[in-house]
């Protein structure tokens, strides 16, 4: 046994008895028998339909199975580590974006580009999706559908009030009259918009992308200056201030789609990923609908671009990657299969396939969407390399501890963007 | 087995006349016992060598290296241990959040379970429904569903903000969602699980002689003379146990700012305990090296403020037989 074996032994053990985490053992190593297991986190409803999808592979491939691994999304992504470091992780693994780049960077992804075109067909997905999953040059992760940022609206909020879904092209400035407006024919605690001016990959990129700007560079540094935060939380203090926005507290209290203003009935919108769309819809009697986020109009395109939703990718130390790859080659090209998943997962990145789907209402509202940005609005789109680089964590907690200081009232935006590129810096360097 | 047995049989008792070798064979017998004892240990003891020694080991190895749980470690020295108090801002707070919550609700936490048990050191009716009652919070306390439940009751439209706009209070915070109250919810909801050393401290009053009382009745001593000069000095052991019990109790806490905070420590890290840093930086920032260094810190911190506790406890503490 040498120390890396041993090492592999205990970490999971050392890791696991720390935090009193259960390890389920999940023999992954199947040895290319066929049989390999799958991890996903989400509802119930969502596990279902993949269970679904693993029976219909199974009845086309007697000789293979797909076994389900769930885990909740709480504890997922500590889970999965856990499993990697141990070496029994599943074969296939859906993996948050904000974490792909971490994993693929300590080689726990298996590369796709050998596959690419032989047994994992791409042919007919959106231009530039599979490049979103490229880490150091190689193709690490896929997504299972399309997706961009987005607002959805309480639409029937905003009838009553004899008011329209702001159209795209909105800009900043329309938001905050608009959203003011709201507040004040409202009687109490209701607001024309939520905050979310404390999420670094929410809005604010969206913000950059409007003055030619990223997060971060290509080569993994800052992309923006101090001008570009100090506007950006001006802006939200404006909001608050002007009472178009909540007061800090209802911002703070939101976490989930559950726990959001909209939902908790202290806004009419929630700005955030699209694709929460149909999650969103079956919290609230409500009818919604999404539109972009407003634009900047002495800036450059509507800051918006695709990204991938869902995200899934094969286990590097897999004993049947063939298996694994064929299974997603299924998952996202068998017309059977995408029928089931639907709008689940995102847009099907297959767009002959989704154009033929039937979609509920909020799924149609929401493909509508990524096919109207994906086609006509979208900015270049920017791979998981550069949107997540190493010191992503660091810098995405001194952004929030930045945005909510002056939230708070704890700090003044000048010393709250001094703090944020004194902490992000450090971050960078180390 | 047999051999116990057959030393059952065998030595049948010592027979009329005979001078049995006592000695020697209560050695054997001890020996023996002592054998069979370990064996039926020896589970116990695996369980430790894997479940706790083992993993404690090589948590100590891993906080001198760049651990990240996705890849093999490489050794970095004293580095975590340098970055922890030369440049980790949020390591700085989560002490003094820590700090702020283990002195401020063990003391508040310990007076409270005192004062119940006195109520209920009496005989009167139902006290044991009543002691049950009182309990109860503490078996439910380190629950997730209690800290859920709380997350409601102190939330911006919780029970206690209905009562307070009833009350008359227009614009009550939102508790657990305002920085500046956050960590006192928790430090409330600490307190309110006084269960455990409320039972200890029953059964050190149960100890105090009811002839002192009677003296001190004779004297004339009033109800508060009788408590501070005769309860009190007399339960300073129980006090002693209980203080370390919880000390080290609120120092491990992590499930309610887990909760609460929804796993981040906020509101602007006024919740962020230790413990919820080190799990933090463990498994949200694949940083298991350098949470491994933040884990045997606490442990040396909880060592310090333990030893400092007993070294004090010769100044307070009072043992009925005068022993140290």
């Amino acid at each position: 046994m040498d120390r890396r074996m041993f090492l592999k032994a205990t970490a999971g053990l050392g890791a696991g008895a720390t935090l009193g985490a259960g390890l389920a053992a999940c023999g992954s190593n199947s040895g290319g028998s066929g049989s390999l297991t799958m991890s996903q986190y989400g509802s119930s409803s969502r596990l279902d339909l993949l269970e679904q999808v693993f029976a219909l592979y199974a009845e086309a491939n007697p000789d293979r199975s797909i076994g389900l691994d769930a885990a909740s999304v709480d504890n997922y992504i500590d889970r999965l580590a856990t499993q990697v470091s141990g070496g029994n992780a599943p074969d296939i693994m859906a993996i948050f974006h904000a974490d792909i780049a971490t994993f693929a960077r300590q080689d726990a992804l298996l590369t796709l580009d050998d596959y690419l075109g032989s047994g994992l067909d791409v042919s007919a997905f959106t231009d530039g999706i599979v490049d979103l999953g490229r880490i150091d040059g190689s193709v690490s992760a896929l997504s299972y559908g399309d997706n961009a940022h987005g607002v959805i609206y309480d639409v029937d909020r905003l009838e009553s009030l004899g008011m329209q879904l702001p159209e795209p092209g909105y800009t900043w400035e329309d938001l905050l009259t608009f959203s003011a407006d709201i507040s004040r024919a409202v009687d109490g605690d209701f607001y024309g918009t939520e905050d979310r001016s404390t999420q670094l990959d929410q809005g604010f990129k969206v913000w950059l992308l409007q003055r030619g700007k990223y997060a971060f560079t290509a080569d993994g540094q800052l992309g923006f200056e101090r001008g570009d935060l100090e506007d950006w939380i001006s802006y939200w203090e404006m909001l608050r201030e002007e009472g178009a926005a909540p007061p800090s507290d209802i911002t703070a209290e939101a976490g989930t789609f559950e726990t959001s203003a909209l939902i908790r009935g202290y806004a009419i919108n929630h700005q955030t990923y699209a694709n929460a769309m149909n999650s969103m819809q079956s919290l609230t009697e409500s009818r919604l609908a999404l539109t972009t986020l407003p634009i900047d109009p002495d800036g450059q395109g509507s800051g918006h671009f695709l990204r991938g939703s869902n995200w899934v990718s094969v286990f590097s130390e897999t004993g049947d990657p063939d298996t694994a790859v064929d299974f997603l080659n299924f998952i996202f090209n068998d017309l059977a299969a995408v029928e089931v998943l639907g709008a689940e997962f995102g847009a099907p990145p297959n767009r002959a396939l989704r154009d033929e789907l039937e979609y509920t209402e909020p799924e149609q509202n929401f493909i509508d969407y990524i096919n109207l940005l994906t086609d006509e609005l979208a900015d270049e789109a920017i791979s998981l390399d550069q949107e997540f680089p190493t010191a992503w964590t660091d810098v995405n907690t001194a952004f929030s501890a930045a945005t909510e200081s002056v939230m708070f009232g704890d700090a003044s935006v000048d010393e709250a963007v001094d703090k944020f590129f004194e902490d992000a810096e450090r971050a960078l360097e180390s | 087995m047999t051999s116990l047995l057959s030393r059952r049989t065998a030595g049948a008792g010592p027979g009329a006349g005979e001078e049995p070798p006592v000695r020697r064979r209560r050695n054997a017998m001890h020996a023996s016992e002592g054998r069979w004892g370990y064996l039926f240990l020896t589970p116990w003891f695996i369980g430790l060598a894997i479940l706790t020694a083992g993993p404690m080991l090589v948590s100590l190895y891993y906080s001198f290296t760049d651990f990240s749980l996705l890849s093999s470690a490489n050794w970095v020295g004293l580095d975590n241990y340098e970055r922890m108090f030369t440049e980790d801002d949020r390591f700085l707070s989560s002490v003094a959040v820590t700090l702020t919550y283990v002195f401020v609700s063990v003391p508040l936490q310990l007076a409270f379970a005192l004062m119940v048990a006195v109520l209920l050191n009496r005989a009167m009716r139902g006290v044991s429904a009543y002691r049950a009652l009182y309990y109860l919070p503490s078996l439910l306390g380190g629950s997730v569903a209690v800290a859920v439940l709380w997350r409601q009751v102190f939330g911006r439209e919780g029970v206690v903000n209905v009562v307070l706009r009833g009350l008359g209070w227009e614009n009550p915070p939102t508790w657990i969602a305002d920085p500046d109250f956050a960590l006192w919810t928790l430090i409330l909801l600490r307190v309110w699980e006084f269960g455990s050393p409320m039972v200890i401290f029953l059964a050190g009053l149960r100890q105090v002689p009811a002839e002192y009382y009677e003296a001190a009745h004779v004297d004339g001593a009033s109800a508060l003379q009788r408590f501070f000069k005769i309860t009190l000095p007399i339960i300073t052991p129980v006090i002693f146990l209980n203080a370390i019990l919880q000390l080290i109790g609120a120092f491990q806490a992590f499930n309610s700012a887990f909760i609460v905070s929804g796993g981040t420590g906020g509101p602007s890290d006024s919740t962020l305990f230790y413990t919820l840093y080190i799990y933090i930086e463990g498994f949200t920032s694949f940083r298991m090296g350098y949470a491994s260094a933040l884990a045997w810190v606490l442990l040396g911190i909880i060592a310090l403020f333990t030893a400092i506790n007993f070294a004090l406890s010769r100044f307070w503490v009072h043992y009925e037989d005068g022993g140290r």
